[in-house]
């Protein structure tokens, strides 16, 4: 490379570099998983799953557990395979919420529904690229702030 | 600190307008054929004339200068500031589109970078088109000045997957009407004053924007 070139390629580097206004870093996982409910209880119906940071970035009192950054829908009970995009600068650590819409209204219990299963787990073995997870929904009418930390 | 900034400022004005109505009591009737209040307002001073303009105020301040290529093209260069943390250095040129013995009308074309510094972080290439009305009465111009801006905020994406990283460009548009009524008032031929009320709506249509206001300082001269 010439010196003329080089010095092209820093400054057209520098201009670049200097006029980012938002990066965004995402960190895609794919997820193998089950979803299951507790032998007997009933299990039809969508799950809405919700993924979450474990932790959200923040300083001081706004560091807080928790933080949605991607939600789905499945069809019913039983395997899951989901591509994620996790956000690498809002959080840590990886948390999967679901429950069960047991009534498919699409609203996780109402009056006069309050059976509503749901459930959380923390995935292990975050950061990588493949993961795996297990999640029992057993708790009816419980948000992910009930379950985690 | 405002008392005394306030007494200061009296005084700079009761000054001005004491010069100014020296300059006019000793000053033919007659009004000026161009002054620097008119060029700075008006915009498009004539060939070989130049323009500095100082405006402070809420929340914008601009520093402009102006320099007449012919009798009716103008190369111009400005910085303008918000509060402090937003800057727009730009240059550009104006065209003079009609001029008659009370009314002058120009086109500008500005182009430059954005920065801001602020919770969010604004930077990127940057455009106005603006026209300016002026109606100069004697030693007074009354102005208006209408402009659309338009910013390019540049966003950069990267995706980490297992086959390897990703990254992507996108482009974020922010567009800024931009509206400014004004008076100018000349102290003598290079010399002149303006006050002015700007509405500059930035990020519009999804944001707010409060009115502002400044107060200008032209010099001129070479006519």
């Amino acid at each position: 490379m010439s010196r003329a070139r080089f010095v092209f390629a820093g400054a057209l580097g520098v201009v670049l570099a200097g006029c980012v206004n938002e990066e965004t870093r995402l960190y895609e996982i794919e997820l193998d998983g089950k979803v299951a409910v507790p032998d007997g209880a009933p299990s039809a119906g969508a799950v809405h799953l919700a993924f979450h940071v474990a932790k959200t970035f923040g300083e001081g009192d706004l560091e807080h557990p928790l933080g949605v950054f991607e939600t789905r829908t499945v069809a019913g009970v039983g395997p899951v395979r989901e591509t994620v995009l996790y956000p690498l600068d809002e959080g840590e650590g990886l948390v999967v919420y679901g429950w069960l819409d047991s009534d498919g209204d699409g609203v996780h219990c109402a009056p006069g529904q309050t059976e509503e299963p749901a459930g959380l787990v923390k995935v292990a073995g975050f950061p990588a690229h493949a993961l795996s997870f297990s999640l029992t929904l057993r708790a009816p009418c419980v948000g992910p702030e009930s379950l985690y930390p | 600190m405002n008392v005394r900034f306030g007494v200061t400022f009296g005084g700079c004005v009761i000054a001005t307008l004491l010069g100014a109505s020296e300059a006019a009591a000793a000053e033919p009737r007659t009004p000026f054929p161009a002054h620097a209040a008119l060029d700075a307002v008006g915009g498009s001073p004539a060939k070989g004339a130049y323009v500095l303009s100082a405006q402070g105020g809420w929340p914008f301040s601009f520093l402009r200068a102006q320099v007449g290529l012919s009798d009716r093209i103008t190369l111009q260069s400005e910085l303008e500031s918000a509060v402090g943390r937003r800057y727009r250095p730009m240059l550009g040129i104006g065209v003079r589109l009609a001029e008659a013995t009370h009314v002058r009308l120009t086109g500008e074309f500005l182009a430059g970078w954005l920065f801001q510094r602020s919770e969010e972080y604004r930077r990127g290439p940057n455009g106005e088109l603006r026209f300016r009305l002026a109606i100069p009465v004697r030693r007074f111009v009354p102005y208006l000045v209408l402009g659309t801006r338009h910013a390019f905020l540049p966003d950069l994406l990267t995706i980490e997957r297992a086959s390897g990283t990703e990254t992507s460009w996108s482009l974020r548009h922010e567009w800024t009407p931009w509206a400014t009524l004004g008076l100018g008032f000349a102290i003598s031929r290079g010399i002149g004053l303006d006050l002015g009320i700007n509405y500059g709506w930035v990020g519009a249509p999804d944001t707010i924007a409060l009115p502002g206001v400044h107060l200008g300082l032209h010099f001129g001269g070479d006519r």
